[in-house]
């Protein structure tokens, strides 16, 4: 529950801290993020500033004050170092998403706003990486879930990595309308598809989370991704149609994500594996995983 | 009071006989005498040598340690020398960015020009302005209404070479969002769809808000654009004072583009600096790729047979050999038709693939091969990636293993690839952004392609300020220099390892006297070599630049003409070897003359016997080469008669070498041999079936280790261990084991591995021989060298003279076969262990010869090419070596020589005269005809330098 006394105390710091960072001529602009800014605070709640200084300083990148008893992180940028990250920044940085839900605390620079504005509208290029490495996510803990559920036999574990899965669902959810992932995905996915999570969630919840009703959301997750393969794989498959294998295919994503998951394709039926020799110092006879239209398809 | 001259006495180093030799300071020394008199030995090996100790002796305690392991030169003393610098004529270091103007200075100082005084020109349109300062564009900013919006963005020209898509992600992952592409702004985190004509786009690096003062950041987004748009920036202004924005544009660059480029610098055009060298080629101005005659084996065979190399896409290797075959069904050509017979769009298929077409894999019929199974099934769609695209795919593939390449994969694309103008930048090496900034209308590679004539003219119309003055002065005192010296043919930027040992040494001289540097001695070997006749006069014209700064220059020389110009001779002599090595006459040239001991003396007084083919006969076969189009040649036919010695000539860069080497040696390999080689660009050749083989005699240093001796080269070695393996008693553990004889495997000095010395890093004098105390340089273990063979040891066996095995070896007919070849091409003096780091280029060429004659004495129809063989010989000896070319055509054979030397161009049977200048002033054929002919009637620089030297002979 929030205490009124703790509400009061934040309000009063954090407008201390605006016209102390006002003041200060090397200061360009200041923004509240975290709870402070669009959530509730309680007695354990920080207060995170970013603060944006003009290029030339040279000092800590990250200060924790202690402001009227109040626990206050200052997260420092210089405008050029803010801009240069806003531009390489990666949809699952922690700072970006803190950044999706800011309230302006002031700013000098209105350039700096708009920048602002614009770093949060998703391109279409970015998008399509994005749920690409979202959709690959799912099928890692889908895969992980199954063979718990379907191989060990341990429900339990199986039912640990379905939080996981939704959350990566609900990346795709949110990139597929067009929106920035935040801190809180599942709840920000639900307002664009609320049907999934609650086939999802709903089971888990409401039910006993048994053999029955786990194989029941896996399979739900399982179909949930095999609708959307054509158009998350789209770019993929159209290579694939075009040119009969993915040999020479080449799809840049970011680092640090869970790279395309071809192996989906084959498991729809889309693709089928195949052998390409390679030469490794090592090993005799090598081959390296192709992937070729099926048969099939 | 001062000394007058160096004193050196009783010098008895090597073949020199306790002389006394006398050196004037200030004046030219010529040091002459026949091949293997001592010339080089009291040169180098004594007044170089010495002077090194010297200078080393003046530094710390810790680098004059190094002195007592440097050998001492053996003399009674040696007084008044100065500093010493040695000009040698050697080949330079293989680096594609080392180049005249990094050499000379010259680029460094036009480098300079372009930062004063070029001019930038607009990126859109041909409006030209001058560059602005940093601090006068942020003061104009700063002066602007409040609240104007400045955006700033850079230009970005697409690579040719890499993938556009993978250039725009990568601008995406440097941070930049925003490009605007011929006025249409554009998100690089959106799906881009883009004209492939466009070449440049505007990155956008920032915006900012002026409010008086600039913020620090504001600053360095216009710093940081400028840095990564090659200092041209885009400028766009949004406010409500359109006048204060118009002015603004009016002051700084093009008005109606908005372009604007910053202040440059000197370090703005080196392609050494990453940010101004070409993103591909990094500034080396080449790339490396295959050529399609380089992977041809035999263009007569069929697509079925096997026509090219590597040999995957032969038989034995199904799928490659099905690929193609569906190709060819593909696109309707044939697979049984030879590959010459191809047309040029089949033969384009097959060398550079289908692209992202795709077609059916198919089974030639009749061909059984199993296709292994993780490969693409027959009936599968595939694609051909072609083959030189797949060879240069491999070659990236190498580049970029962590892995360093193994030496049997350098040797497998070293066969294959070969280096071409970069073709992004087009050879220039710098980034395209570059070539806008101009000074008199020129780029700043235009006029590195300038030859120095031109670029002297070029800089004459140049108006300077007074910053600019004094590097104007400098450039044009280094340019009159170049052409001083005979290289106005040459242009800056060409490259360092593209020149000829002589150009290279006389680009040396030209960096000497620039340098400023006074009271040195300068040695100089042979800088005539290489020359035409009628430019010697030059070098000496630069002598006596280097003296008049008050230096003292020797010379080791050949030349009549270089001689009678010296202030001062030395003659060492009477012959070579242990016939040599006392001063026989000393003087000026007049004083040689009027001394009956001096041999140059007569030859200066008159030129005795000389010799002119009397040949005029009509040639019966030839090879004719028409339309010679490589290099500097204008569309030139030229006939090579059979049989003959047939001698190219004409000034330095006249096209000669490149007729005989480039167009003639390399047609012959590929026609003939079919060898993966890309000759010369010419017409047609006629005639090659009359020669059975064709054998390039060049100044290169024969294959092999640096220490390889000419014993070895000539397969002398293996008998002569032989021999004394065989002298040992039948007990002793060397009977009948050659290896003990042989200093790089068991009988070598154990502590400097039979090579005896170390190499040894001394400060100022870089890596430096130190004899090896174990062995005291001796090379080999001491027991090896207690084995004796007519009372001497292997040792001594290897210091032998030529001259002196011919005596030794005389019952061992084998041995002295060879050795009397290496004595009738005035090689006598050479040392059957002198290590072949060691020969000059002339040496190496006839050492060369000897293995090619002894390896095809029993051959006809045999064309030998030679490049300058007279090169460090001495007259007599020239006499000897046309002997030895005469003896190869009359057996039948044919010899073709690039030659300078009167004697040699005299003494052969048909001239082929290129000219008249060189460069592009060059490439024309001037005279074709016999010595006798070009005597009587020839007009060009050769036939007036011959007539001179005929007349003063006669």
């Amino acid at each position: 529950m929030e205490d009124q006394i703790v509400r009061d105390r934040c309000g009063r710091v954090i407008k201390e801290m605006r016209t102390a960072l006002c003041e200060s001529k090397l200061c360009i602009a200041a923004y509240l993020l975290g709870s402070a800014s669009h959530d509730q605070v309680w007695e354990w709640s920080d207060i995170q500033i970013a603060v944006i200084l003009d290029d030339g300083y040279k000092g800590k990148r990250y200060h924790t004050l202690l402001q009227d008893g109040m626990y206050v992180a200052l997260n420092v940028f210089t405008l050029t170092a803010f801009k240069e990250w806003i531009g390489t920044v990666h949809a699952d940085d922690f700072m970006w998403k803190a950044f999706s839900k800011r309230t302006v605390l002031f700013s000098k620079d209105p350039i700096l706003d708009e920048l602002l504005e614009e770093a949060f509208i998703i391109g279409s290029a970015d998008r399509q990486k994005e749920m690409l490495l979202a959709f690959s996510g799912a099928v890692y803990y889908l895969n992980k879930a199954e063979k718990n559920l379907y191989v060990k036999r341990n429900l339990e574990n199986a039912v640990y990595f379905i939080p996981q899965i939704a959350e990566n669902i609900a990346l795709i959810e949110i990139f597929q309308n067009q929106q920035i992932p935040e801190r809180e995905v599942i709840a920000q996915g639900k307002k664009y598809n609320r049907e999934v999570f609650a086939n999802i969630y709903d089971p888990l919840f409401r039910r006993n989370a048994d053999e029955e009703t786990v194989k029941g959301i896996l399979t739900y997750c399982a179909g949930y991704l095999e609708r959307h393969t054509r158009t998350i794989y789209q770019p993929v498959i159209a290579y694939l149609e075009e040119h009969g294998d993915l040999e020479y295919f080449k799809f840049e994503t970011r680092p640090h994500g869970f790279g395309i998951n071809y192996e989906w394709l084959v498991r729809c039926g889309i693709a089928e594996r195949y052998g390409i020799p390679e030469k490794i110092p090592f090993l005799k006879q090598a081959e390296k995983i192709g992937y070729r239209k099926a048969e099939k398809t | 009071m001062m000394p007058d001259a160096m004193r050196l006495t009783q010098v008895s180093e090597n073949n020199l006989k306790q002389i006394d030799v006398e050196i004037p300071y200030g004046k030219h020394t010529v040091i002459a005498g026949v091949s293997g008199s001592g010339k080089s030995t009291l040169a180098y090996d004594v007044i170089y040598a010495t002077a090194q100790r010297k200078l080393l002796d003046c530094m710390s305690e810790r680098d004059s340690l190094f002195l007592r392991k440097m050998r001492q030169p053996k003399a009674g003393s040696i007084e008044g020398l100065s500093t010493v610098i040695s000009l040698r004529q050697i080949k330079p270091n293989h680096n594609p960015r080392s180049t005249i103007g990094t050499y000379t200075s010259i680029g460094s100082y036009m480098r300079n020009l372009m930062a004063l005084l070029g001019q930038c020109r607009c990126l859109c349109c041909d409006r030209s302005f001058s560059p602005c300062g940093l601090s006068a564009l942020v003061k104009d900013l700063e002066a602007l209404e409040p609240h104007t919006i400045v955006e700033v963005r850079f230009p970005y020209f697409f690579s040719g070479q890499s993938d556009r898509g993978q250039q725009m992600e990568a601008l995406r992952r440097r941070g930049y969002r925003v490009i605007e592409v011929n006025g249409e702004r554009m998100n690089l985190r959106d799906l881009i769809q883009m004209d492939e004509n466009v070449e440049c786009i505007l990155v956008v690096e920032g915006r900012f808000q002026v409010n008086g003062r600039l913020k620090k950041s504001d600053v360095n987004c216009l710093k940081s654009a400028g840095g990564h748009g090659g200092k041209y920036i885009s400028i766009e202004l949004s406010g409500e004072d359109a006048g204060g924005i118009r002015s603004f544009y009016q002051k700084h660059g093009c008005q109606e583009h908005h372009v604007i480029a910053m202040t440059m610098e000197a370090a703005d055009f080196s392609y050494n600096d990453v940010s101004c060298a070409c993103q591909e080629c990094m500034g080396s101005g080449i790339q490396k790729i295959v050529h399609p005659a380089k992977v041809i084996r035999d263009a007569r065979k069929t697509l079925r047979q096997g026509p090219f190399f590597p040999d995957v896409y032969s038989m034995s290797h199904p799928y490659s050999y099905m690929s193609l075959y569906s190709l060819a069904c593909h696109y309707h050509f044939s697979f049984d038709e030879p590959y010459e017979q191809l047309s040029e769009e089949a033969k384009n298929l097959i060398m550079y693939g289908s692209g992202e077409e795709t077609f059916l894999l198919q089974r030639p019929e009749g061909y059984d091969k199993v296709l292994p199974n993780y490969l693409a099934k027959e009936g599968k769609a595939v694609r051909f990636q072609g083959i030189l695209r797949r060879i240069e795919e491999l070659y990236r593939e190498m580049q970029n293993a962590p892995e360093t390449p193994t030496p049997a994969q350098e040797t497998f694309f070293k066969n294959y690839m070969h280096e071409i103008e970069c073709t992004s930048c087009s050879g220039t090496r710098l980034k395209k952004i570059k070539n806008y900034i101009t000074l008199n209308g020129k780029s700043f590679a235009q006029i590195g392609k300038m030859e120095f004539s031109e670029l002297s003219e070029f800089l004459g119309q140049i108006q300077g300020n007074e910053a600019s003055e004094p590097i104007l002065h400098a450039l044009r005192e280094r340019l009159a220099l170049m052409k001083e010296i005979g290289l106005e043919y040459l242009s800056f930027e060409r490259r360092i390892d593209t020149l000829s040992g002589g150009e290279y040494q006389r680009l040396r001289i030209v960096n000497q006297i620039g340098s400023g540097l006074v009271g040195l001695t300068y040695i100089i070997d042979e800088p005539t070599d290489g020359l035409h006749g009628t430019d010697h006069q030059k070098v000496q014209n630069i002598i006596r630049r280097l003296l008049e700064k008050g230096n003292t220059v020797i010379t080791i020389e050949h030349d009549c003409g270089m001689i009678g110009a010296a202030d001062h001779v030395i003659e060492l002599g009477p012959g070579a070897g242990i016939d040599g090595g006392r001063v026989i006459a000393a003087g000026t040239p007049k004083q040689l003359k009027e001394n009956p001991n001096s041999i140059i003396g007569k030859q200066l007084l008159g030129r005795t016997g000389l010799r002119t083919a009397a040949g005029a006969e009509p040639f019966e076969a030839s090879i004719k080469i028409f339309g010679v189009q490589a290099n500097n040649l204008k569309n030139a036919d030229i006939e090579i008669p059979l049989h003959r010695l047939t001698c190219f000539t004409g000034v330095s860069g006249s096209g000669k070498s490149t007729v005989v080497q480039d167009v003639l040696y390399q047609a012959f390999r590929a026609e003939v041999q079919h060898a993966c080689v890309v000759p010369g660009k010419y017409r047609k050749i006629e005639g090659f079936e009359r020669v059975r083989q064709m054998i390039l005699i060049d100044q290169s240093l024969p294959n092999g280790k640096n220490t390889s001796i000419p014993a070895t080269y000539l397969d002398l070695f293996d008998r002569i261990r032989a021999l004394f393996s065989q002298s040992v008693g039948d007990d002793h553990e060397m009977k009948d084991q050659k290896a003990y004889f042989s200093f790089h495997s068991k009988g070598g000095c154990p502590a400097c591995k039979g090579k005896g010395y170390l190499e040894q890093y001394i400060p100022y004098l870089g890596e430096t021989k130190m004899i090896c105390e174990e062995c005291k340089g001796q090379q080999y273990a001491e027991e090896v060298l207690e084995v004796k063979y007519h009372g001497r040891n292997i040792k001594q066996v290897l210091d032998m003279t030529f001259a002196e095995a011919l005596a030794f070896f005389a019952d061992q007919p084998k041995i002295r076969e060879k050795v009397k070849l290496v004595c009738d091409l005035g090689l006598g003096y050479m040392q059957l262990g002198q290590p072949f780091s060691t020969l000059s280029g002339g040496e190496a060429q006839r050492m060369k010869l000897v293995k090619e004659m002894t390896r095809c004495r029993h051959k006809k129809e045999v064309l030998y090419i030679f490049d300058e063989p007279s090169i460090g010989l001495h007259v007599k000896d020239i006499d000897r070596l046309l002997d030895v070319m005469r003896r190869i055509v009359k057996a039948g054979n044919t010899v073709v020589t690039v030659e300078h030397h009167p004697d040699v161009i005299l003494g052969a049977d048909y001239l082929i005269d290129l000219g008249p200048g060189g460069g592009r002033y060059g490439g024309e054929v001037l005279f074709t005809g016999t010595p006798s002919q070009m005597l009587a009637g020839g007009v060009s620089k050769t036939a007036d330098y011959l007539r001179e030297y005929a007349g003063n002979g006669a």
